[in-house]
């Protein structure tokens, strides 16, 4: 599934990063590597964008930016 | 030596740089763009450069491109990179890429107090064997460990660089992910979580300022309670207190001049031309300066970065993200802190964009105007009137945006929204203390030096006729000028050389606009409201408010747009674009409003 579609609450672990170069590149540096575990805070009032916790740190992204990273959900 | 102080943005970088340079700081921009360059020196003699906040060192962005090339330098002797010991995965990051660029380099870890705090245990001598790079524990909040970073940075070039990270890779995704491995693995042997888990406190404050109900009311609390300390009873007495000042000083100037038995025309251009000119503009420093202190309260606590990330998804259809919020909102107090505070904003599209939409968010300055009017006209309806003013003026910014944007001098990468959600800390009061000093000295600099120029300029206009004779108000070249572009604002209801003359005043500061008024139809400010239907129709004062509500700010901020966009040509585009689509609102408001009333 998609990064974009995580409920708040949940987790995932990373597994692809898709897209155009310098996005790509972005979301790489900031630590959204494969098999990185990603937990979705909260988001923002109206649903976006989504706070992640991942490596120690909170990290701000919209869902239409998430959706170049391919998550498996973890229970 | 020269050093190069690189690091993650809120790694405490502009904390450290200000511990160890103290106040032997040079404040510039890096050639040819407007990113802000700081030097200065520490150990006697040993030249320091602090570097943009960067999290990578990718070609893609200004900030990262300009860090690079830097380090690459011949210039630069070594580097000093700060890492934040809470965030500490994440900010070796960057030091991995830093130390791929060959350089002798030396690893601060900052706020070790913090992580010790929470429970967590660094073992420093490990981790230093790991990485092969030298590294130091400090504080730069408290000072501990800066004299060792000190001695170490100094003997840099003896100690011993073995780099144990190399790259050998092709894929982008593969070198990130074996750079986040091998910090893994390195964090896995000397890094101890004691008490795991985050800050609950940290935590607390954010489910509450983030709130999916309150967040946005807590928002605008705040904004209320920001311009309640600007402008309410404490901000007008200090703002109060310093204009008396002012004029104090400006009235002794006079007087003295008086007594040297200067002329009067020499008297009228020094004290009246110039030095109240420059007196009005120097009038708005502690308004700035309180606002540039909260403002700044409110990035370094964290809780501007939570604002941005609350408000994009508002600011999302036009195409800017959440972070051109901050500078926005600075512009309800201040056009000109707003305009600075452009610099904020990493993107260049974004960047500017912001600060052509900018000017539209009534500036604390037009308050009176408005009140003049709502006096006159609605005295009961003073809410609405307001209310109707500032929607007004989000509504030409956002509406403005989203058009200009598509533009293409605009187009470029919209820049995605990638933000960090640093944890609360309290703000560090030395490093605010220089922003604002340095903030005072740049405002300063320019009262004396452009807006000088523009209020001599509108003085001379206003105090002599085409033949160059001292002249009253109604004769002067100002009045004839502001007769001809008068049949400019006939189609908007109020064309005549008197409110033609307000809004031309309006340009050396938007205040003078109602004190201007009051000159020529010769009535104190108090009963002037009383006078204004005389001169005006409800609607033709609606128009008034809409025009000086939207057209060109006043000459302290255009030169402020001026320096930060780098261009006359693209400012004076920016101020057409500005007074164009005021006149065809009020044009619209006057004649809407007219076939109501």
């Amino acid at each position: 599934m998609k990064l974009s579609k995580l409920r708040t609450g949940q987790s995932c672990v990373i597994t692809k990063i898709s897209g155009e170069d310098a996005l790509r590149m972005r979301l790489l540096d900031m630590g959204l590597t494969p098999k990185t575990l990603v937990y979705l805070r909260h988001t923002a009032p109206m649903g976006d964008p989504m706070e992640l916790r991942l490596r120690g740190y909170s990290l701000s992204l919209r869902r239409s930016d998430a959706e170049l990273v391919e998550v498996e959900a973890v229970e | 030596m020269t050093f190069a102080l690189a690091g993650n943005q809120n790694s405490g970088k502009t904390t450290l740089f200000n511990k160890l340079t103290g106040a032997n700081q040079r404040v510039g921009n890096w050639p040819g763009v407007t990113v802000e360059k700081k030097e200065g020196t520490f150990a006697k003699s040993e030249k320091l450069v602090d570097l943009p906040g960067v999290y990578s060192l990718t070609p893609y962005s200004l900030e990262e491109k300009i860090t690079r090339e830097f380090i690459l330098g011949s210039e630069t002797d070594a580097i000093i990179n700060i890492v934040d010991a809470t965030n500490i995965e994440r900010n070796l990051y960057l030091s991995l890429q830093l130390s791929e660029l060959g350089k002798p380099m030396l690893i601060a870890v900052n706020m070790i107090d913090e992580f010790n705090k929470s429970g967590g245990r660094l073992d420093v001598k490990l981790l230093e064997q790991l990485i092969g790079i030298p590294v130091v524990p400090i504080s730069a909040r408290t000072g501990e460990g800066i004299s060792e970073l000190v001695r170490r940075a100094v003997e840099l070039n003896s100690l011993p660089q073995t780099p144990k990270f190399s790259n050998s890779y092709s894929d982008y995704a593969e070198l990130a992910d074996a750079r986040y491995a091998f910090i893994e693995s390195v964090l896995a042997q000397c890094l101890f979580l004691v008490r795991a888990g985050e800050s609950t406190k940290s935590n607390k404050l954010d489910d509450i300022l983030t709130h999916r109900f309150w967040a946005i009311p807590i928002f605008i609390a705040i904004l209320g309670l920001v311009f309640w300390v600007t402008f309410g009873p404490l901000g007008s007495f200090i703002t109060d207190s310093f204009a008396k000042m002012v004029e104090y000083g400006i009235e002794r100037a006079g007087a003295l001049l008086d007594n040297t038995g200067a002329s009067a025309w020499t008297r009228g251009l020094l004290v009246d031309g110039i030095l109240t000119g420059v007196g009005a503009v120097l009038r708005f420093l502690p308004l700035i300066l309180i606002l540039f202190l909260c403002f700044s309260l409110l990035e370094d606590s964290g809780y501007m970065a939570r604002a941005a990330y609350v408000l994009d998804y508002i600011l999302k259809p036009t195409g800017l993200s959440g972070r051109s919020v901050i500078p926005m909102v600075m512009g309800f107090g201040c056009t000109v802190p707003a305009v600075m505070g452009c610099r904020s904003l990493q993107n260049e599209r974004d960047r500017r964009l912001t600060i052509f939409i900018t000017p539209f968010l009534s500036c604390g300055a037009k308050v009176p105007i408005y009140a003049m009017v709502t006096a006159a006209f609605f005295p009961r309806h003073g809410a609405l009137v307001f209310g109707f003013v500032y929607l007004l003026g989000v509504a030409a910014a956002i509406g403005s945006a989203a058009v200009l944007g598509r533009l293409k001098h605009f187009k470029g990468k919209i820049s995605p929204f990638i933000l960090e959600l640093p944890p609360y800390r309290i703000p560090e009061p030395r490093s605010v203390a220089l922003l604002i000093a340095h903030k005072a000295g740049g405002f300063v600099k320019r009262a004396f030096t452009l807006i000088l120029l523009g209020t001599v300029i509108i003085w001379l206009l206003s105090n002599f006729d085409f033949r160059l004779r001292t002249a009253a108000a109604q004769d002067s070249m100002l009045a004839a000028i502001s007769g001809v572009i008068a049949y400019i604002f006939k189609p908007l209801g109020f064309g005549n050389w008197q409110a033609t003359t307000a809004v031309l005043a309006g340009f050396t500061a938007k205040e003078a606009v109602v004190g201007t008024l009051a000159v020529i139809y010769e009535v104190g400010t108090d009963a002037l409201p009383a006078h204004i239907p005389e001169h005006f129709t409800a609607a033709a004062a609606l128009s008034f408010i809409v025009f000086n509500l939207l057209c060109m700010p006043c000459v302290a901020a255009v030169s402020c747009i001026r320096r930060e966009l780098g261009s006359w040509k693209i400012t004076f585009a920016a101020l057409g674009y500005q007074t164009g689509l005021a006149w065809v609102l009020a044009f619209f408001v006057y004649h809407l409003i007219g076939w109501f009333v």
